[in-house]
């Protein structure tokens, strides 16, 4: 919208940890500040609008002109996206903003173009691994028969299948309730669930098997960026940029925080686990999404750029 | 920008109501009246059809219609009469036994339908008409029966908690219910107490002594029914299944009960019962569809910020601030219809609560039962209507009657308000 | 057109009945399967929030039809029986209107816009999901018409009264 020379643009968002607020709310000032104040942002935050799918909906009538949401939620926009949700896509962390700071992510941007919106850039939302109720997991065997909660994807199901574990879909918001009245045995997401969502408060083994690396995705509505002029519009990718390195920054440190209060107030104990088993087992989903049409060349960029590839010179 | 879409978001709601358009019509239209200031045409009834639906895409909202379906199930499974034998041996030898039947029966049939117009109407349907004959005063009655009505949306099953706790971002169904317990056990004690005093100075007679073998006769046809109760918060603190499953227990069991154990419907009336629950549920949902397009709008002008800001500028006391949302709750209470006044009044006050260290069960307890004390006041009260007409008064001969009542209300309402430990006691000592 | 909004009430008493045993049915395997089976069905929470929505917006429709939405009706019902009934007509008009504008309209404009979109579990096009909110609306739509229609007839018997009594 413009209000006398002022362009403002509405950002909405669901619930969030903090170092993600902050990004945002790093994006809007760069934007500003190298804008000389002509293009400023305001925001909707804590799923005021609406919850990731709707704001994506919303972005792309262009009822709101930015959004940010988990790139499992765009899976539903565009296949493209369901690569993410591939474990042990990613070898480490290095791995990963290799290829998210290249232009590999240019075509999976850009696959929602004709649907009225495109990807501007990404947040780093740290890796995925399982936290229990009863111990520790140090290698596939220890989730047998157990039920761990899900997002509502296939992969995320297939993959516990494959772990021998038994997959729960469940919304987030029955979470907590039913780790606490053991109707689950455990859960995987990220450090801040134990803090933010208090999960620490039931579960006290977290093991880092690290199997997924979600990005989240700042999507911008395809008519606002097109009418941008020129300047304004590089000015919107050079603070999108530069808020995902705050973004990196902030997150890393955030977490370390995370990790600490788990410790010292929930008494959550954390280990390392070897990876290898892991990737074996989860092996038939990359065989899977190698030959997939459409995300056959993306999975095998992504592979050129692990360590030691060539690809990665 | 606020203070212009607020006044046509609420003007053109109030006209709209007051002319007598359906609620949910009202809200809807007043909410794209508003989002056409702020956006194309195009996108804002896109906007609108999209908060429709969405709003509904919710797991929790399940709960709904199946606790509405156990509700009617129940209501027509003829087992109104033993728990009204049941309200009755308990509350036999106090004055005014029969307002005490009636006040139990509500609670225990209302924590069973989850229904205060079923409640007010199944029991309230037997216990006035007794209550006249043995010379209790006529509005007296319906006003016992309708400040009592209101528990059994408080004891769980509730929906209301329901729709709590999804707007509210997930807060937990199960530590809410164990609340409920506390806060609606008290609504039925304060109006137990009235009660007793006014047919105290009334001389209203006391029953008959019970001989044990009756009082056996009734425990024993009145557990089957109260096993519902065992059977849904039993499963879900113990971990076989979640609140929300337990709605569809719930149905299971009070068809085994009517159908099997009682036999009081048979299939053929199966029909029938699903219709009147659909019914039920496309008034419930719309008005929850609606609504959320209301909050919609509010948060795209900002409004929810500007009255926040308002009333955290009027104080820093958390007692005063508490004081003013409870006195503009009630305020809206009068008006407004609990579903709706959930959806639309818990983005807005919920984050003022948090700010100030009030726990979102604690305040989902208060904000629900302030909501719930609407339902049986003037303008408009499904409750109070619904009650009047059980009771066979004129809404405007309860309402003297009904003073006493609303007082020793509101008087818990403020103990639940501002002393948390209260209405928490339940929900932590299980943990929640 | 009483027989055709016959027609109509069995059609929508068939279809949500039948989807609501259905959804008693799914709520309870979902317990029962994280019981029995190892592995939990994955679609059961997607179909009833899906079931949900249909189930909710023909019930709303349904409900138009018996002229049984929450409304105060403390003003109407003060009106005399002529005014009531031209009230009644304005009620039924804004019916008409919000079931074309959001719900036909505005509905038909999302399930254009979601027909690519694929749920997570089901795997099936959102569109469908939101198709319910046009087919509820032609439906509200045809009730309405219907209502207004018997309005008008009575709104001629009453002037036709009130015509006699003042001859
Ligand atoms: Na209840
Ligand atoms: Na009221």
């Amino acid at each position: 919208t413009k209000q006398n020379d002022q362009t403002v643009l509405r950002f909405a968002y669901s619930s969030n940890s903090q170092p993600v607020k902050d990004s945002m709310a790093e994006f809007g000032r760069l934007l500003e500040e190298k804008t000389n104040g002509e293009v400023k942002v305001e925001y909707f935050p804590d799923s005021q609008l609406g919850g990731e799918r709707e704001l994506i909906e919303l972005t792309q009538t262009g009822a709101v002109d930015l959004t940010k949401v988990s790139g499992s939620a765009l899976e539903s926009f565009s296949d493209q996206y369901s690569i993410f949700g591939l474990p042990y896509l990613f070898d480490d962390e290095a791995h990963f903003y290799r290829v998210m700071d290249s232009d590999i992510v240019k075509p999976i941007y850009e696959s929602t173009e004709e649907l009225g919106f495109i990807g501007l850039t990404y947040y780093d939302s740290g890796q995925r691994s399982f936290y229990m109720n009863d111990g520790p997991v140090t290698k596939p065997s220890d989730l047998k028969g157990k039920k761990i909660r899900v997002m509502q994807s296939q992969t995320a199901i297939k993959m516990v299948q494959l772990l021998g574990g038994s997959p729960t879909p469940m919304g987030s918001s029955e979470v907590y309730t039913s780790l606490q009245q053991g109707i689950l045995d455990g859960a995987e997401n990220n450090e801040f669930a134990l803090t933010e969502a208090g999960h620490g408060e039931v579960s006290k083994y977290y093991s880092y098997d690290e199997h997924t690396r979600v990005p989240d995705i700042v999507l911008i509505n395809k008519e606002t960026i097109d009418s941008l002029p020129k300047e304004h519009r590089k000015a919107v990718y050079e603070a999108a940029k530069e808020s995902t390195e705050y973004e990196k920054m902030v997150w890393k440190k955030a977490v370390e925080e995370a990790k600490a209060k788990s410790e010292q107030d929930f008494g959550i104990t954390f280990n390392e686990v070897d990876k290898k088993p892991f990737q074996e087992a989860v092996a038939p989903l990359h065989e899977e999404f190698k030959n997939k049409d459409g995300l056959k060349n993306i999975y095998e960029e992504i592979q050129k750029k692990r360590q030691g590839s060539e690809g990665n010179q | 920008m606020v203070i212009q879409s607020s006044l046509i978001l609420f003007g053109v709601f109030a006209v709209l109501m007051a002319i007598g358009i359906p609620i949910a019509i009202s809200i809807a239209a007043a909410s794209l009246t508003t989002t056409l200031l702020l956006l194309p045409f195009d996108v804002s009834v896109f906007t609108s059809a999209q908060k429709m639906v969405t709003s509904l895409d919710s797991f929790s909202l399940i709960a709904v219609p199946f606790f509405v379906l156990s509700g009617i199930i129940m209501n027509n499974g003829g087992i109104a009469i033993k728990l009204v034998n049941l309200a009755r041996l308990l509350g036999g030898r106090i004055p005014g036994s029969l307002s005490h039947t009636n006040i139990m029966g509500n609670m225990l049939f209302g924590s069973i339908s989850g229904s205060a117009i079923a409640a007010s109407t199944a029991i309230g349907g037997v216990m006035v008409p007794l209550q006249e004959k043995e010379g209790y005063g006529k509005t007296f009655s319906a006003a016992v029966n309708i400040a009592s009505a209101p528990t059994g949306m408080l004891i769980p099953p509730s929906s209301a908690f329901i729709i709590y706790s999804l707007i509210s971002g997930g807060t937990s169904i199960a530590a809410l219910f164990m609340g409920g317990y506390v806060v609606g056990i008290l609504w039925g004690l304060a109006t137990m107490a009235v009660a007793f005093i006014i047919a105290k100075k009334r001389n209203y007679p006391v029953a008959p002594r019970v001989t044990a073998k009756e009082a056996g006769k009734i425990i024993v046809e009145a557990i089957p029914s109260i096993l519902l109760i065992v059977i849904v918060i039993g499963g879900i603190l113990t971990g076989i299944f979640t609140a929300i499953e337990a709605s569809a227990v719930c149905v299971i069991y009070s068809l085994f009960l009517a159908l099997i154990y009682y036999k009081s419907i048979t299939l053929k009336d199966m029909p029938n019962i699903l219709i009147q629950a659909m019914q039920m549920t496309g008034v419930i949902m719309f008005l929850i569809a609606a609504s959320s397009g209301m909050s919609f709008v509010m948060a795209f002008t900002g409004l929810p910020d500007a009255i926040s800001n308002a009333v955290l500028g009027v104080s820093d006391n958390k007692f005063v601030i508490l004081l003013i949302i409870t006195v503009i709750l009630l305020f809206i209470g009068t008006f407004m219809d609990i579903a709706p006044a959930i959806l639309i009044f818990t983005p807005i006050f919920l984050p003022i609560a948090q700010n100030l260290g009030i726990d979102p069960v604690h305040f989902g307890l208060f904000f629900v039962f302030n909501l719930c004390i609407g339902t049986i006041t003037p303008p408009v009260g499904t409750g109070l209507f619904v009650g009047a007409s059980v009771g066979g008064v004129k809404v405007e001969q309860v309402i003297k009657p009904l003073i006493p009542f609303y007082i020793a209300i509101i008087a818990i309402l403020l103990l639940i308000t501002f002393v948390p430990q209260v209405s928490l006691f339940l929900p932590n000592m299980f943990g929640l | 057109m009483s027989n055709a909004k016959k027609y109509c009430d069995k059609l929508i008493e068939f279809i949500t009945c039948t989807l609501f045993l259905l959804m008693v049915a799914v709520a309870c395997w979902q317990v029962l399967s994280r019981y029995i089976l190892q592995s939990p069905s994955a679609v059961t929470e997607e179909f009833l929030r899906f079931s949900l929505i249909w189930l909710s917006m023909l019930g709303a429709a349904y409900v138009v039809g018996k002229n049984a939405h929450l409304a105060i009706t403390f003003m109407r019902d003060r009106l005399p029986e002529d005014s009531r009934i031209k009230l009644d007509i304005v009620i039924q008009s804004i019916f008409l209107l919000f079931a074309a504008v959001i719900m036909v309209f505005g509905g038909g404009k999302a399930v254009s816009l979601t027909m690519s979109q694929v749920s997570p579990s089901l795997q099936i096009p959102m569109g469908y999901i939101y198709l319910s909110l046009p087919v509820s609306g032609l439906f509200i739509l045809f009730y309405s018409s219907v209502n207004i229609k018997q309005l008008l007839d009575a709104k001629k018997r009453t002037s036709g009264d009130l015509q006699k009594k003042a001859a």
